[in-house]
């Protein structure tokens, strides 16, 4: 089989485009590489003629216009496309005007395009129906009508990618006002070029910009032409008074649009009560919605614990079991740790976050189909609104609650950039599960079995404490970035409420395998570096006559050791020993390895809430005060630690990859730090002081 | 006779006017634009919600929701004035 030209699927957001994608290229998606291209966008393949045609679904938009990083990359992805690529324009049949403004813009970069219609069996439902072969008429492009839910018409749209001829060169259908295209053309047949339809694409960029447009910097402009020319553009448009608005132009193409449908479209799609408006009125309410929210968002954090908790345990007892396979048949040795310890142990701590993980994206997934996630949004506006932030940040926060890297990766969808840097800014603060081990065994080990009030367990309330403790600074964060760095950008909220729709298994399962892989991949391989690096430091120098010796024994020697002996001043302010330290040290790879770092030191085995490590941590002695290196005191102000610092590679990699810049993860590293440092040192000192130390 | 989009009644349909450049962000426009508040395309509010600051406005079959102290700088004209 040959393969031929890629095809580059377009079109607005929530029109069946991901559906109509799924069910051209099925299980052959990945998430493809692409220069320049830091987004993960996926790929497929569609066999069709003996050949195979490579689809590439890009973000979904509503114009070329938006500054969201999603709607970046479809910008920077056309522009870079190949010449032989063509474009697949998806566009949902509900919503004509819109789609169709869409498809003008796109129309305008003279690519060859094929026009597919979505939502068939709505149209039909509601006893509409769009005249297609006026349409592809009036627009001057093949267009076929399928469903993407039930797969209707589909291999009728394979045949059609597999005919080169199916894709057509459009030509321009809207124009300026008399005066403005006068002064559009004439500029036209002044400047030469080869391509006449991208210079009339760049041109139109150009005279926005000069008008003072600020358009998306993805689009090519003035740059793109030689001085010379730039010289007499910018003249022209000044001696010919002229202004070119975005505005306008949107304005002028709405009249083509609206002459179109009033002659393709008969039935009234408009003025029909829809069900969901019925259904609003209860989701949406100040009251009944609130607690509707409050009830479903308990359902989701309950299961996100509770189902992922059996499947967290058999990844972790297999490992356990490999690794002590690993143990027994294996020389002892740097080669029998290196693996043991090293690789199983990282790849282990990596692939028990899964379960969290895939539950996480499983429900995001839910409401997002289903039409909930908009109103969940529309109900925390207010909220978030105190903070400086919109509605739209309420989703990643809530994410992140589980895990910073999904979090921080879904605030693609977020427009406005001071919102979208403040809550990628702020997300690390909130509590994430790789949290809860250190919690979990610090207050099990420190915190006595009594009760607050009589009915509250005391050690479930310190844990309650962290988690609110951890959102209340990430909001309070979120309002002092929002006054400081990004004063002049105040947060905005637009959102559309989509009608409810019954979440389809085919897109769901998808969405979860992507965005799991997503994870292993970017942050799984971090972290198994960090692991054999961190055994490294545990491990050496080892002496080679003490081969019958475990690990156990020699870590007091080892270069983790040293190094924790040498931050050692630097932490006793805070009430942390060496061993402490060391701790501290490995979990800025990711903060649950401080558990099993602190039982190779103690030389135990076992979890955080193994009773060994936590007897050794109650009966530790500092040899310099002879008092025990744990008390209260410690406890908190090691927990208000992990609380702040920025332990986490994986988060840092996923800012970096988001944000595109090193300064901002460097930023996040050492504001967070500095916030951990300040505060434990604060809580340890007051409280000595105090006479808690004790 | 212009009016806010926030002031005009449930149900009844008005035609967008105009957008406050000074007051709503140039973003902010760019994004009304693109979600159809075209001047000249017909509008109706489907609800307000006060105490959320929210309103929930039709423009075509698409339904959506905006501030309300935003929409008070969108002027719309009303049908048959």
């Amino acid at each position: 089989m040959e393969t031929s030209y890629r095809c580059l699927l377009v079109g607005n957001a929530n029109a069946g485009k991901t559906s109509v994608f799924n069910r051209l290229t099925g299980l052959s998606q990945k998430t493809g590489n692409f220069p320049g291209i830091t987004v993960g966008i996926a790929t497929g393949i569609v066999e069709v003629n003996e050949k195979e045609i490579e689809v590439i679904d890009l973000p979904g938009s509503f114009s070329l216009n938006a500054n969201s990083e999603d709607k970046k990359t479809l910008t920077r992805f056309l522009m870079r496309r190949k010449e032989t690529d063509k474009i697949i324009f998806v566009l949902d049949a509900m919503l004509l005007e819109r789609s169709l403004q869409f498809l003008f813009q796109i129309m305008d970069l003279g690519a060859p395009i094929l026009l597919v219609i979505t939502m068939k069996d709505i149209l039909e439902k509601k006893n509409v129906s769009i005249q297609i072969d006026k349409l592809k008429e009036e627009l001057g492009i093949e267009i076929i009508l399928v469903n993407g839910k039930t797969g209707e018409k589909v291999p009728e749209l394979k045949e059609l990618i597999g005919r080169e001829s199916s894709f057509k060169i459009p030509n321009r259908l809207w124009s300026w006002d008399e005066k403005r295209e006068k002064f559009f053309q004439t500029l036209l047949t002044k400047i030469e070029a080869d391509n006449k339809h991208y210079l009339s694409f760049v041109l139109a960029n150009t005279l926005k910009k000069l008008s003072g447009e600020k358009l998306q910097k993805e689009l090519p402009g003035l740059e793109e032409f030689n001085s010379t020319t730039q010289e007499f553009i910018q003249k022209e448009l000044s001696s010919s008074g002229l202004v070119f608005k975005y505005q306008e132009e949107v304005i002028h193409k709405s009249f083509k649009i609206k002459s179109i449908i009033s002659k393709v479209l008969t039935g009234n799609i408009e003025n029909q009560k829809s069900k969901s408006a019925q259904l609003d009125k209860f989701i949406l309410h100040p009251i009944f919605g609130i607690i509707t929210f409050f009830v479903i968002m308990a359902f989701v954090f309950q299961s996100l614990f509770s189902w992922s908790e059996l499947p967290m345990e058999w990844i972790e007892k297999t490992f356990e079991v490999m690794a002590q396979y690993f143990e027994k048949t294996l020389p002892l040795g740097p080669v029998n740790g290196l693996i043991t310890k090293g690789i199983i142990g990282g790849v282990g701590s990596v692939l028990v976050f899964i379960p969290q993980i895939a539950l996480l994206f499983l429900f995001i997934g839910i409401m997002e189909e289903s039409g909930y996630l908009s109103r969940v949004s529309f109900i925390m506006d207010k909220f978030m609104g105190k903070f400086g932030l919109s509605g739209k940040s309420f989703i990643p926060l809530l994410s992140s609650a589980a895990c910073a890297v999904p979090a921080i990766m879904s605030t693609r969808t977020i427009e406005n950039r001071s919102d979208k840097m403040t809550t990628i800014l702020v997300s690390p603060l909130i509590t994430c599960s790789a949290r809860y081990p250190v919690y979990i065994l610090v207050i099990g080990a420190i915190f006595p079995k009594d009760t607050v009030l009589g009915i509250f367990s005391l050690q479930a309330f310190v844990l309650f404490s962290l988690f609110m403790l951890g959102m209340a600074t990430a909001l309070i964060f979120a309002l002092l970035f929002k006054k400081t760095f990004f004063k002049h950008e105040s947060s905005y909220f637009l959102i559309e409420l989509p009608s409810y729709k019954i979440p389809s298994l085919k897109n769901l399962s998808l969405s979860v395998y992507q965005n799991v892989k997503a994870f292993i991949v970017n942050s799984g391989t971090i972290i198994l570096y960090v692991s054999i690096l961190l055994w490294f430091l545990a491990y050496y120098p080892v002496q080679m006559q003490d081969g019958e010796k475990e690990a156990k024994s020699e870590i007091s020697n080892s270069y983790a050791a040293s190094l924790g002996k040498t931050i050692e001043p630097v932490l006793r302010p805070l009430g942390f020993d060496w061993k402490i330290g060391v701790g501290i040290i490995s979990s800025f790879a990711a903060r649950e390895v401080l558990v099993s770092t602190l039982a190779i030191i103690y030389g135990v085995e076992g979890d955080e809430t193994s009773d060994d490590l936590k007897t050794s941590i109650q009966s530790d002695i500092n040899p310099e005060t002879g008092k025990k290196t744990w008390n209260t005191l410690t406890a908190i102000s090691l927990l208000i630690f992990f609380a702040y610092a920025s332990q986490c590679m994986s988060t840092l990699a996923v800012v970096r990859q988001e944000t595109k810049s090193y300064l901002w993860p460097v930023f996040l590293f050492v504001y967070m730090t500095i916030l951990a440092y300040v505060s434990s040192l604060a809580v340890y000192q007051i409280g000595t002081a105090l006479g808690f130390g004790s | 006779m212009l009016q806010s989009l926030s002031g005009i009644e449930l149900n009844q349909k008005a035609i967008i006017d105009s957008m406050n450049q000074e007051k709503l962000k140039s973003d902010y426009i760019l994004e009304l634009l693109d979600f159809g508040f075209l001047p000249g395309t017909e509008i109706s509010v489907l609800q307000k919600y006060p105490s959320q600051n929210k309103i929930v406005v039709q423009i075509g079959r698409a339904q959506l929701s905006l501030r309300l102290n935003d929409a008070s700088n969108i002027q719309v004209r009303l049908n048959g004035n």
